[in-house]
């Protein structure tokens, strides 16, 4: 039988630096992968198909981009909270709808017809948010739901067929801002502001800390529901602002135009580098996610012009896109831990 | 007792290494257990104990070492495996999945050669039960019960499997002494029976009782083994302890000539599980809170960290405080460290710098923006004298070991600047090191005036820590132990001894349980048939032609689809997952289907060809979901998209109607009823069957109803989601299958709102939303219902938005009913 019994070692510690070494903190950051395959894309690009990066080419990408990167905002909000929005579709389409068809309705006027198709789709939204903090429902099955009420609502308002934007919304959505496509600017903006208030405000830090585990947040007095229910409302409101602006963009947007929205927005979360179970999100990287989604629209379009098709090589790149980023982030984890050790003894 | 030592082990663990993130749980422990002998394996919380048990029992594989086993020698062995070669588990916290019977669980857990047949099961567990003088109700779920049923369930269901090996956990720290003795009692007669018994254990006087032979572990090394006899009671504590007992504990209160102000009244409080609770803390006192688990010392602690008291007065420094929330008791100055830290203190994945500050964003922030340098200064400063091991202040918390992560809590609420620290089980899953560090740090804090409340499960700890120590017992204080009366033999002892006199005997359990699956799954279908059959008889009285036999055979035929995709849904969903490509599935094979209608061979083939498509892609979901882990939810989403695309491709317009008399065929119907309708109500009793009454039916409930105990009852949960997705897959074809019979047209955009359907079906059929439960009759008669409905509208003059409206708020309301009516009946327990 052994007694090892050492004293307790209470030797006088160094303190722990603030932070690694400038490579490790860029390696680290969630929307590098994003940014290298944005960049990778691009660089592929002309070789697969020259006509794909051409000015005209990127100008006529950037809007599609700037859409999914709205929507996707709103997705990374709601995955940050660990739920899923899969509602997202209704709340385009609803948006457009409304705006369509209220905003040529010369007594309610475009800026109030723009208001309404956002603050009213929103409220689905905030629908969504409250049962899910209330009531601890699955997101899942709480946004199947809404996405119907707002499928319901949009065969009420539009009676099976679409209405025609306002002009005046169409030159808006077409029009552009120093050669840049306003939408790409819109969409820019919206991605900067967000960022900021996520990375340098209290209110963003502590979004963060009620995503990354909600149980300890409250135990430390951070009110848990209100920033689940905002995540969801917001995410509303962002999805029905992409409803809006895509249907200046199309002038007659169609009663299924958002659910072409869905699988993008969740795969340019994921492709940012936020993670599926929530916590700390990176909304650059979300963006970068967009950018790379639309490009690869942009490229399969050149060989096929058949829809059917371009769904299938898409389904097919993002579930080869997510696995890959899932896999990697293992991976990259285990790589940083192994790269730490060492430059540490 | 039995001397048969010369026998061979066994069960050997030879040379067992594991590690976990920041922790090494176990580093070359060898551990051996011989016929007819108990093996005691010691040591404090976080030793290695339970890893190593897991290790032993299949659900934990180790780095490296080897595990041998009735002769064989495994590198890792599957639970089942463990089970079938004749080594039984007792869990400290029993394994058993929640939405199971106690039959279905007892069935599970027994290795095949001693199940007995269903239908004769109920009675054989009955007699089982009585012959060890417990009285159990077999039909109970597992989750009415309370943890010390679950636990005698588990030591009958081990003891039924006829063991060689019976491994006990902990087993007495959910028993009274009663139950006890009858434990001990069973440990006789099976070493009678030459069984080897593995006993885990931290209480001392169990060990001299009934143990051959001991092993120590401390920081998941082997500290100490060998023969009981050759060990006093004072070595076995100071070998588990890794010091003597004085250089451990910091010097403990003196309490000051003149009387101070209290720092923390409570008095009479009173909450759901604790009754008139009074206690008063002076600037320098640490105070203990212990009892046997389950006690209501657990809920005083959290009462008092926000969850509110029912009744009772709280002061902090002499003011008066209302406890409504976490946020309230934060804002009074009271800290709460829970015992759980990865699940309810730390943020994981955020760095040491945003979990020590992130109590204090108020201070740190004051403008509401961020400033890194301000919060690296404070930091710093929390941390320092803590001798947190970790590279920089931006890594990962979760990456830091158990002792580090402990101290950074503390900086955290250190830099809170608390008036009172409530703290729960403090040095759990901590090296021995860092405890003396963390002893140290509370001290220090009681020294500042800071009121330091400690609940803790080691009496070892509280006789060294605490100046007072209050033991609980069905939710009373039973005891209050100063100065030197706090010692580890009398917190136990009064916490054992006042256990025994409420929990008299071992036949606790009434005959009035709810039966909840098999009653409820049945009467949710009831609930709905009847619903259908008013909403029938009111379309009628709108509109006679609702009636009419052309409609009610139209409205049957395609109910059967909505059956077969709810049924599909209802595999994916118990089993924990959910399937988004159902109604892609469904499109893609009335698509292959309309390509064979040239004849009714061809015909066959066709059928057959789509059945196999939706198992392709039914394997595809389920091989995504299981072996690269990702989401059900996206995996299923993107094979959506291609499948759709696919029936697109292969269909780009409507069409490839089949010859006039296989629609006729597969049209036809026996006494009105169109045989596609039959087809899905045989799926429906068969899956009825397969889920209630099967092996099959069993694991893919415990699968989705716990994924990690499923695992340690021997249920191989990967296989388990692979079968509910494949056989998901075939239904949705099928389904596509019943469309075509209606259509006669492969049409690669229908289907798609079916999805939306099969989840609407399930969940007012009241299957959990959350995996482990569901009736397939409910979902065949929900799917009835909805059916129903989409039919009814246009008789009763409603717009196709109604059927969206209608089914987005049935789901809403038939998921919020039972939280509503779960909430109601836990508020009126309390009261």
């Amino acid at each position: 039988m052994s007694t090892a019994s050492a004293a307790p070692e209470a030797a006088p510690r160094v303190a722990p630096a603030n932070r690694g070494s400038l490579p490790s903190v860029i390696f680290s950051w969630p929307g590098t992968r994003a940014f290298i395959a944005v960049v990778v894309l691009f660089a592929v690009s002309p070789l697969i198909a020259p006509a794909s990066v051409g000015g005209t080419a990127v100008i006529s990408m950037l809007p599609f981009a700037a859409l999914i990167a709205i929507v996707a905002i709103g997705q990374t909000f709601v995955i940050q909270q660990g739920g899923l929005d899969l509602s997202l579709p209704g709340a385009v389409t609803l948006g457009a709808l409304l705006v369509s068809t209220l905003g040529s309705d010369p007594n309610i006027g475009l800026p109030v017809a723009i208001v309404i198709a956002i603050v009213g789709t929103s409220l689905f939204g905030l629908l969504s948010g409250i049962i899910v903090a209330l009531f601890g429902l699955p997101p899942l099955v709480v946004t199947i739901a809404t996405n119907a009420l707002m499928i319901g609502a949009v065969q009420a308002i539009s009676g099976g067929f679409s209405g025609q934007s306002d002009p005046d919304l169409s030159a808006f959505a077409i029009s552009k801002f120093f050669g840049i496509p306003v939408l790409a600017v819109i969409a820019l903006v919206i991605v900067l502001v967000v960022q900021a208030v996520l990375k340098f405000t209290r209110l963003g830090r502590r979004f963060e800390l009620v995503g990354e585990n909600p149980r300890s947040a409250e135990i430390i007095g951070i009110p848990v529901r209100r920033f689940v229910i905002s995540a969801y409302w917001l995410a509303g409101a962002l999805a029905a602002t992409a409803g809006v602006l895509l249907a200046g963009l199309l002038r007659t947007p169609t009663l299924t135009a958002g659910d072409n929205y869905l699988l993008p927005s969740i795969a340019a979360v994921v492709l940012g580098g936020t993670a599926l179970t929530g916590g700390r999100g990176s909304l650059v990287g979300t963006a970068f996610g967009a950018l790379f989604l639309a490009q690869l629209t942009q490229l399969v379009q050149t060989f096929t012009t058949l829809t059917a098709v371009q769904n299938i090589v898409q389904a097919l790149i993002i579930g080869v896109g997510i696995v890959a980023q899932l896999q990697l982030g293992g991976t990259a984890g285990r790589l940083k831990g192994l790269f730490r050790k060492r430059s540490n003894p | 007792m039995n001397n048969s030592t010369t026998n061979e082990p066994v069960l050997v663990l030879n040379g067992i290494t594991k590690t976990y993130p920041g922790v090494r749980a176990l580093s070359d422990v060898s551990v051996s257990a011989a016929p007819g002998r108990v093996h005691a394996i010691l040591g404090e919380n976080g030793a290695g104990k339970s890893t190593l048990v897991g290790i032993a029992a299949g659900s934990v594989v180790p780095d490296s070492g080897t595990i041998g086993l009735a002769g064989e020698t495994f590198t890792r062995v599957q639970p089942r495996v463990a089970r079938e070669r004749g080594l039984a588990i007792v869990y400290q916290i029993p394994a058993l999945a929640p939405s199971l019977t106690v039959l279905d669980a007892v069935l599970l857990l027994l290795p095949d050669s001693k199940r007995p047949r269903r239908s004769g099961a109920a009675a054989w567990l009955t007699a089982h039960f009585a012959s060890l003088g417990l009285v159990i109700d077999p039909a109970a779920t597992v989750e009415s019960l309370s943890l010390r049923e679950a636990h005698l369930i588990e030591i009958a269901a081990a003891l039924a499997s006829d063991p060689q090996v019976l491994v006990l956990d902990e087993p007495t720290e959910a028993l009274g002494p009663e139950e006890t003795r009858w434990l001990f009692e069973r440990i006789a007669e099976l070493l009678e029976k030459n069984v080897a018994i593995v006993y885990i254990t931290h209480r001392i006087p169990e060990v001299v009782e009934i143990a051959h032979e001991l092993t120590v572990l401390r920081d998941g090394h082997v500290v100490g083994s060998g023969e009981v006899a050759d060990f006093t009671a004072d070595q076995i504590v100071e070998l588990i302890v890794g010091r003597s007992l004085e250089t451990t504990f910091p010097d403990k209160f003196v309490a000051p000539a003149e009387k101070p102000g209290y720092v923390l009244e409570v008095s009479d409080a009173s909450g759901a599980k604790f009754f008139d609770v009074s206690l008063s803390v002076v600037p320098g006192q640490i105070i203990g809170l212990a009892g046997v688990e389950g006690n209501g010392q657990r809920d005083f602690m959290r009462a008092l960290a926000g969850k509110g008291l029912v009744s009772g007065e709280v002061s902090v420094g002499g003011t008066s405080v209302r406890l409504r929330s976490h946020a309230s008791a934060t804002r009074a100055g009271i800290a709460f460290l829970p015992g759980d830290r990865m699940g309810e203190a730390m943020f994981g994945k955020m760095s040491v710098r945003e979990n020590v500050v992130a109590p204090s964003l108020n201070s740190v922030m004051p403008g509401g923006l961020a400033n890194r340098t301000r919060e690296y200064t404070l930091t710093q400063q929390a941390i320092a004298g803590l001798a947190v091991k970790t590279p920089t202040l931006e890594t990962p918390v979760s990456s830091l070991s158990g002792g580090s992560q402990q101290k950074v809590l503390l900086a955290r609420s250190r830099l809170g600047d608390p008036k009172v620290l409530l703290v729960e089980d403090p040095t759990q899953g901590v090296d021995a090191g860092a405890r003396v560090e963390i002893y140290a740090f509370l001290r220090a804090m009681a020294n500042t005036g800071v009121a330091v409340v400690v609940l803790s499960t080691d009496a070892v700890e509280l006789e060294g820590l605490c100046d007072q120590v209050l033991v609980f017992s069905r939710g009373k204080v039973q005891a209050v132990l100063d100065g030197n009366d706090v010692t580890e033999r009398s917190i136990t002892g009064t916490a054992v001894l006042s256990t025994g006199h409420s929990a008299s005997t071992v036949s606790a359990v009434g005959a009035k349980r709810k039966r909840a699956f098999t009653f409820w799954g049945e009467s949710q279908a009831v609930v709905l048939a009847g619903l259908t059959v008013v909403l029938a008889i009111a379309s009628t009285v709108v509109s006679s032609a609702f009636m009419s036999p052309l409609n009610v055979s139209q409205l049957l035929a395609a109910s059967a689809t909505l059956i077969l995709v709810g049924l599909a849904q209802l595999l994916v969903v118990m089993t924990g997952g959910i399937d988004l490509s159902i109604g892609s599935v469904v499109a893609l094979s009335g698509v292959i289907i309309s390509f064979f209608g040239s004849s009714g061979g061809m015909f066959a083939l066709g059928v057959l060809l789509a059945l196999l498509a939706g198992a392709f892609v039914g394997l595809i979901n389920g091989l995504l979901v299981t072996k690269l882990s990702i989401p059900p939810v996206i995996a299923t989403l993107v094979t959506s998209i291609a499948v759709v695309g696919t029936a697109q491709v292969l269909r780009p317009y409507p069409g490839g109607s089949a010859t006039k008399e296989i629609m006729t065929g597969i049209g036809t119907t026996i006494a009105g009823i169109p045989v596609v309708l039959l087809l899905a109500i045989a799926v429906s009793i068969a899956m009825s069957i397969i889920i209630k009454r099967t092996g099959l039916g069993r694991g893919l409930r415990a699968a989705g109803s716990d994924p990690i105990k499923a695992n340690r009852m021997g249920v191989s949960v990967p296989s388990m989601r692979l079968f509910a997705t494949v056989a998901a897959g075939v239904l949705a074809a099928l389904a596509g299958f019943v469309l075509y019979s209606k259509t006669g047209i492969g049409d690669a955009n229908t289907g798609q709102a079916l999805t939306l359907t099969s989840v609407t079906a399930i969940v007012i059929a009241g299957a959990s939303i959350f995996g482990g439960s569901g009736s397939a009759i409910a979902v065949a008669v929900a799917g009835l219902l909805l059916q129903t409905i989409t039919n009814s509208l246009s008789f009763l003059g409603l717009s196709l938005s109604w059927q969206y409206w209608l089914q987005g708020a049935f789901v809403i309301f038939a998921a919020v009913v039972p939280m509503v009516v779960r909430f109601r009946r836990s508020r009126a327990a309390r009261k």
